[in-house]
């Protein structure tokens, strides 16, 4: 039942005219241009700042926030 | 039936005057498997996780069950032909739209919008690195390794299937 999505999607894709495409394009860029990396840079920002304060890094933290930063966002493996 | 228990949902804490949650929160910013109910999967250290990192340490955590059927399950973290559909999807948009970076959010807007797919239960795995998560080696010749706790959400977009939503940790 599931892999009929790749048949629906396999068809769209086939036969769908230019101005629906173009809207589709513009759509997916805007989900993949999301604010969840200024998320993570303020996060990092607030953890570092934390950490000076009380003179005690909290390096696992400030370790999450960077790796987020330069892995891109969420990611899942596919 | 699928049954999925328990599942935790890190929530903003609620101070004694203030009521408990009776429905779960609904995410509808920056959700990532889209609109809907999300939950940590099976571990309620990750709703800890959660809470400390989203709600600065400021949270509670509550507990629920989810029991639907199995057609409306998608499962990117158990099921490897939900996965092989999923990556046969993204392969697709990726030779047609060229975009430089596709987001799981962009591929499944992009099935619910030009396909039949309506699953209101979709499951994965994110490569979070969760602080306590331990990463064991298979055998000590290997990087390969196994992570002890594994950071799955369940985007729930029913509210029906969901019961039994309480309270199990509040801020001390």
């Amino acid at each position: 039942m599931k892999e009929e999505i790749i048949n629906e999607m396999t068809s769209f894709l086939d036969t769908a005219p230019p101005e629906q495409m173009r809207e589709d394009f513009e759509e997916m860029k805007s989900f993949c241009d999301g604010p969840l990396a200024s998320d993570y840079l303020r996060e990092a920002n607030r953890l570092i700042q934390n950490s000076s304060e009380h003179n005690q890094p909290d390096c696992s933290f400030i370790m999450m926030s960077t790796a987020s930063l330069t892995s891109d966002k969420h990611f899942v493996q596919v | 039936m699928i049954t999925l228990y328990p599942l935790y949902q890190a929530v903003s804490h609620r101070s004694n005057g203030q009521a408990l949650l009776e429905e779960p929160i609904y995410g509808k910013t920056n959700t990532w498997l889209g609109n809907g109910y999300y939950f940590w999967d099976g571990a309620i250290e990750l709703a800890h996780w959660w809470g400390k990192v989203h709600y600065h340490d400021s949270y509670d955590i509550y507990r629920a069950k989810a029991v639907f059927d199995e057609s409306v399950f998608f499962d990117l973290f158990g099921s490897t032909s939900d996965l092989r559909i999923f990556r046969g999807i993204t392969e697709m948009l990726q030779r047609e739209f060229a975009l430089q970076q596709l987001t799981v959010s962009a591929v499944l807007h992009e099935m619910r919008k030009r396909t039949s797919f309506s699953c209101s239960v979709i499951r994965a795995r994110s490569e979070h690195w969760i602080p306590g998560s331990v990463h064991m080696q298979f055998v000590d010749y290997d990087r390969s390794y196994m992570v002890m706790l594994p950071a799955v959400q369940v985007c729930i977009n029913d509210r029906s299937v969901i019961f039994e939503y309480e309270r199990v940790y509040a801020k001390p």
